[in-house]
């Protein structure tokens, strides 16, 4: 048995995540054009030298970047245990991973490990007030291709736990407002401020 | 030397095991990640089979099967109660009714000096009652358990009779062996009170003519109100009285317009059914096993393997079904961790109880061991339902 509760909707689950991802996107190409970023530039020890106030001005230039040339954003290659290809995927996940679909109907087969992370398991949550727990079929995130890159990228990378954080902390403020739901290590003030300066 | 001697001290003043997990096939379950299991036990009328896998980080599922006295008097009289509690929102619905409808059922049969119908009833409304003011006393400061309910799903098999009582979207499935052909027929006994069935939404309108959005289709499921697929249960106050659905309790409960009457029910459909001989078993099943499983899939695993581990057969089918649904290995299904499992099934539980003609048509008054057994799940808190097996001797024996 499952209870349903208000919907939340997709836009506004995505809507923080996008500045996430523009976010770290530009702590990843801080030297290089915004544009031409690639996981071959990211460099994890530049990231503590930027100040807040650079990259709310790097964040609104990418943003308006971003809302011109939206599809020319790259997200560094999803490889390793990442399969994103959907024409040779049998029917069935290989031995050790499971299977989602995206919004945009692609099929990732991703490995079981994936599940411990916080960040999935904060996406099935999503997904569950989104669409409710599939019956018949398999499980579909509310989120689309280029995201879900992202998100196995920032879990292969092992990015800093923080900024993770702050993505959880971003997805759930949107879908539960009252913020009753947050876990309170995740309610750090810097953190919030983070998420609302942008 | 020193060394033989402190492993002996330790051994005489090791504290006993971890009470709520229990290794041993004998008087117990056996627990393998989040699969329990008794694969093989007696009852009054014959074996039975027990089994149950989680998938919520909480198990929500709950369960026991009683044999023996069905009163609290020691004359009786005796049977075989079968209780499986499909919690949602929480577990703390179906431990309270795992702790406490049978108690009230054997008060009432006291009561009366038999099983009837009326006792069934006023045991699930009893438990109902209670739970209420359980709801009541705690609502100040844990608003939340107001949002907390849970199915029931009773068997009780007394002098040759069987009764069943099911409020929510549990099932019960009879296997009877068709005589002329040597088929097994698979028979369900309860009655469902889920939406999607459109006879239950009838009942929702016409007990709400006044509210045109009383059951709604939400992600493709028909909810009560939008929220919920079952329009009886135990518990869901929130649903029941207007004066639980406000603050504090979380806003994404509360119903925008308050309400007069009761949502939900608590109102069990009991059936009664004169066992014959040609009757083999009863699987009692939560609807995490029906979601995965047809009647007649279940009854021909049950009907065409051994008895021992019949229950744990059913739960390997279910999942193996699930597994595929989502296109993954069942042996990787079984990695998943709870909580996050619940994205790929159910929790499942399982009690699969065969019918030995010999034993059934036996007078009640047969005086017998008291057996309990509940289901049982990983990492309870204490001071909650202990999911071990209980086999207790009654002193009389």
């Amino acid at each position: 048995m499952d209870i349903c509760t208000e919907k939340v909707s997709l836009r506004d689950c995505l809507f923080p995540c996008a500045y996430i991802i523009n976010l770290h996107s530009l702590l990843l190409s801080t030297k290089t054009d915004l544009l031409s970023s690639s996981a071959s530039d990211f460099q994890p020890r530049e990231r503590q030298d930027i100040s807040a106030k650079k990259l709310i001005t790097m964040a609104r230039k990418w943003q308006k970047l971003t809302n011109i040339k939206r599809k020319r954003i790259t997200f560094p290659q999803a490889t390793g245990g990442a399969d994103a290809d959907s024409c040779n995927a049998s029917l069935v996940a290989a031995k050790g991973h499971f299977l989602v679909y995206t919004s945009d109907q692609r099929r990732f087969v991703l490995p079981l490990e994936y599940l411990k992370e916080e960040i999935f398991k904060e996406l099935f949550r999503i997904a569950e007030d989104e669409f409710g727990l599939p019956r018949y079929g398999p499980i579909t995130l509310p989120c689309d291709a280029a995201s879900l890159e992202y998100v196995i990228a920032m879990i292969q990378q092992n990015i800093a736990k923080n900024l993770e954080k702050a993505l959880v902390i971003a997805i759930a403020t949107a879908c539960f407002p009252s913020s009753s739901y947050l876990p309170p290590d995740l309610c750090t003030p810097n953190q919030q401020m983070l998420i609302c300066s942008f | 030397m020193l060394s033989e001697l402190m492993n002996f001290l330790r051994a005489c003043f090791r504290p006993r095991s971890d009470p709520y997990v229990h290794k041993g096939s004998d008087s117990g379950g056996r627990q393998d990640g989040l699969l329990w299991y008794k694969d093989c036990g007696q009852h009054l009328n014959g074996e039975f089979s027990m089994t149950v896998v989680q998938a919520n980080n909480l198990l929500e599922d709950q369960s026991q099967i009683e044999s023996g006295s069905l009163s609290l008097h020691e004359t009786g009289p005796y049977g075989t109660f079968v209780g499986i509690y499909d919690g949602h929102g929480g577990p703390e619905t179906s431990r309270f009714i795992n702790d406490h409808l049978f108690q009230h059922l054997k008060r009432f049969t006291a009561e009366q000096q038999s099983m009837s119908v009326d006792v069934i009833r006023k045991a699930f409304q009893a438990t109902e009652d209670g739970f209420m003011s359980l709801v009541t006393k705690q609502w100040p400061l844990k608003p939340q358990i107001a949002a907390v309910g849970s199915c029931a799903l009773v068997g009780v098999i007394c002098s040759g009779t069987l009764y069943i009582a099911n409020l929510g979207d549990s099932r019960a499935v009879l296997g009877r062996v068709v005589k002329a052909t040597g088929e097994v027929l698979a028979i369900q006994l309860s009655v469902e009170h889920n939406a999607c069935i459109e006879s239950v939404r009838q009942e929702l309108h016409s007990l709400h003519p006044d509210d045109s959005q009383i059951v709604v289709l939400k992600h493709n499921v028909w909810r009560v109100k939008g929220i919920i697929q079952v329009s009886r249960s135990i518990g869901d106050v929130y649903l029941k009285k207007a004066e639980f659905n406000r603050e504090p309790l979380y806003s994404k409960f509360r119903l925008r317009e308050p309400f007069k009457r009761p949502i939900l029910n608590s109102e069990p459909t009991i059936s009664v059914h004169q066992l014959q001989p040609h009757d083999q078993f009863i699987i009692f099943a939560s609807d995490g096993l029906w979601e995965h499983l047809s009647n007649q899939e279940a009854v021909d695993i049950v009907q065409n393997h051994p008895h021992n581990g019949s229950a744990r057969r059913l739960v390997k089918a279910a999942l193996q079904e699930a597994a595929k649904k989502r296109e993954m290995r069942y042996s990787d299904l079984k990695k998943i961790d709870r909580g996050v499992r619940r994205h790929f099934h159910d929790d499942i539980t399982v009690i699969v109880v065969f019918l030995d003609s010999n034993l059934v048509s036996r007078a009640s008054q047969i005086k017998c061991p008291n057996i309990s057994v509940r289901g049982g799940g990983i990492n309870l808190p204490p001071k909650t339902l202990a999911p071990c097996t209980m086999p207790t001797e009654a002193g009389n024996t």
